[in-house]
């Protein structure tokens, strides 16, 4: 019987050796692999409804896009019927992936809010996180499962999108665009490189929005963890940075780099970035600085998640709060 | 043989509260028994030793000096967690599934194993339901399987015989004691000692987050029996009553609160003898008998007060 009273008096059962263990290690990156198709399969089976929503409101856009080419009788779409002057097409084509890219953005933002925000939260409501731990499974390897996972179910849609545009585009105003359409850019790139480019562009910059966003997500998930309130407080951040963004637009005046202040345009600031390269008219050294700031921030988001979410999974709350 | 896992002044915090002070322990194989009341940090010293959350100063080493989250250790220890610790959606055979695969085993052979852990612990037909289905007792089953399911060198099951039934009581303690003959540290954790009795060959005793005792189950019965004895009787006529049994001599100490009268006695089997006659001779109308001091809570509060 031991009865540690005195601290020398350990309960000791067993002799103690130090013949080490030497089990097979487990390859995490398997481990991490595997935990991500099953996220992905998780998020994606949420995925449909959304899907099915965002498709329905599509839908009537396409038709009605389709009467009114009926009505002016075009069985062709081109530059002249869309009215863009000969040598603005590069210009006209720039502009419009930027609004796509936009809508893009604010479409990821709704899917992390609705699909991955209450993903941790749930796990760490239903003790997942203690049996996941349990086997060689590190808080960075389940943090990238989960990122893998969402982020790549939402790039499944925005590379979609992505695909249609271009290949749209394309299809208007030709695969290779012509030296005088790339003139009033003066952009470096030939008009045969122009639309693989701008592909690459959006497809990157999707991605990469796609993985802040989810971290975003995933970091407040960490932080509340009943029902809705995730996607709450994921939302309100967004919200919130609009509104010291636009306080920001009004108290200092200037519009780009009060922007960048915004979380939703933050996010954008890869791709606003890199667009210099196919339409840099409209960069002078004061946008490219506002364009940095938005990266800087962009980077910060990413940084700021990512610490946030590891310090949570470090120490998760794996019992409910019971000691 | 080596340690399997070793504990040295290992202290756990949640904010102002000590969930585990200065915890000591080397365990080998075998099957330990960590007793004590709800709340006294047997699932925070669980989770310790699965290396799930880290102790706030003090150390915990495993076969043989490995430090937490080695590589060494991938696969090395299971835990059974208590409450409802399963994610609801998935079916039993995905959640084990997945974790077998997470523990390194190829697709195909996780399947096939996962499937025999749970048909092995009777779940052959809740296979394919979603967890949220399943029973209180079937969701225990799940969660023993996945604990079960790989060859662990230490297993910790925190509470594990919770919402069973006896029938199912008798083949998870029989499981557990074959699991410790083949050279793994079991750790079962309980707050009743006739649970535990039943498996483990000997018991570490804990309470508001200290060890306050560690032997064989025979030696913490006679730590209960060397307490003395004492009851609580409601009556009509307490005072009368105390009187009687001081006459027989069968008391050393008696208090009257309302009707209830405390008694201690050297003996307990001298007292119940001598207090049908005192009820007689003090013509009182008794309601209730309750022994004193015969409890694990008792208990727990006298080791802790010797170790404070």
């Amino acid at each position: 019987m031991n009865r540690p009273n005195d601290p020398a008096e350990r309960p000791f059962f067993a002799p103690t050796q130090f013949e080490r263990h030497r089990g097979p290690r487990v390859d995490e990156n398997r481990s991490v692999a595997q935990l991500a198709r099953f996220f992905a399969r998780r998020t994606a089976s949420g995925f449909g409804p959304i899907a099915l929503l965002f498709t329905s409101l599509l839908a009537p856009m396409a038709l009605w896009l389709y009467a009114l080419l009926r009505v002016q009788g075009s069985a062709t779409i081109g530059a002249a019927e869309l009215g863009v002057a000969a040598g603005q097409e590069a210009a006209f084509v720039v502009e419009n992936f930027g609004y796509f890219f936009q809508a893009m953005t604010v479409w990821v933002l709704l899917v992390h809010a609705a699909l991955t925000a209450p993903q941790i939260a749930a796990d760490a409501r239903a003790g997942a996180l203690l049996l996941y731990f349990s086997r060689p499974v590190r808080p960075a390897g389940y943090l990238v499962a989960r990122v893998m996972a969402s982020a790549g179910v939402a790039a499944i849609g925005t590379s979609l999108a992505t695909i249609i545009v271009v290949v749209g585009h394309a299809h208007v105003f030709g695969w290779t665009l012509p030296a005088g359409a790339l003139e009033a850019s003066r952009g470096a790139i030939s008009g045969a490189a122009f639309f693989p480019v701008a592909f690459m562009l959006l497809f990157g910059a999707g991605l990469l929005i796609c993985v802040a966003s989810a971290l975003a997500a995933h970091a407040c998930s960490s932080l509340v963890h009943r029902g809705g309130q995730p996607a709450l407080l994921y939302a309100g951040a967004i919200l919130a940075s609009v509104g010291i963004s636009w306080a920001g637009q009004l108290t200092w005046g200037r519009t780009s780099l009060a922007r960048a202040f915004d979380l939703h345009h933050a996010l954008q600031a890869p791709y606003f970035f890199a667009t210099r390269l196919l339409d840099p008219v409209d960069a002078p050294p004061a946008s490219m600085i506002d364009g940095a700031i938005g990266l800087g921030l962009w980077a910060a988001i990413v940084a700021g998640s990512w610490w946030i979410l590891h310090r949570f999974l470090s120490n998760p709350p794996l019992s409910r709060g019971r000691a | 043989m080596t340690a399997i896992v070793q504990l040295d002044r290992t202290t756990r915090r949640f904010g102002p509260h000590v969930a585990v002070l200065d915890a000591d322990l080397t365990l080998g194989p075998g099957v330990y028994g960590l007793l004590g009341p709800n709340g006294a940090g047997k699932t925070t010293l669980m989770r310790m030793m699965a290396g799930l959350i880290r102790p706030t100063t003090g150390t915990i080493t495993w076969l043989g000096g490995h430090k937490r989250r080695a590589r060494e250790l991938d696969n090395a220890i299971a835990i059974c967690p208590d409450g409802e610790q399963l994610p609801p959606r998935e079916t039993p055979l995905e959640l084990l599934t997945l974790l077998l695969r997470l523990s390194g085993v190829s697709a195909r052979d996780a399947g096939e194993r996962a499937e025999a852990a749970l048909i092995d612990l009777g779940l052959k037909e809740e296979l394919d339901r979603p967890i949220a289905q399943l029973s209180r007792g079937q969701r225990q089953r799940v969660k023993l399987a996945q604990a079960f399911a790989i060859p662990a060198k230490l297993l910790l099951l925190d509470e594990p015989l919770n919402a069973l039934d006896p029938v199912w009581r008798l083949k998870v303690s029989e499981r557990i004691k074959a699991t410790a003959g083949s050279g793994t540290c079991v750790i079962v954790s309980s707050h009743v000692l006739a649970e535990v009795e039943a498996v483990a060959e000997r018991l570490i005793l804990i309470f508001k987050g200290r060890i306050v005792a560690a032997g064989t189950h025979l030696e913490i019965r006679e730590l209960l029996d060397e307490r003395g004895a004492g009851l609580s009787i409601t009556a009509t006529e307490p005072r009368k009553l105390a009187a009687a049994l001081m006459a027989h001599g069968a008391v050393t100490s008696t208090r009257v609160e309302d009707d209830i009268l405390y008694v201690d006695a050297d003996d307990m089997q001298t007292l119940c003898k001598a207090l049908p006659p005192a009820v007689v001779a003090s013509k009182t109308q008794v309601w209730e008998v309750r022994a004193q001091g015969d409890d694990l809570v008792s208990l727990f509060h006298a080791l802790a007060d010797e170790v404070r």
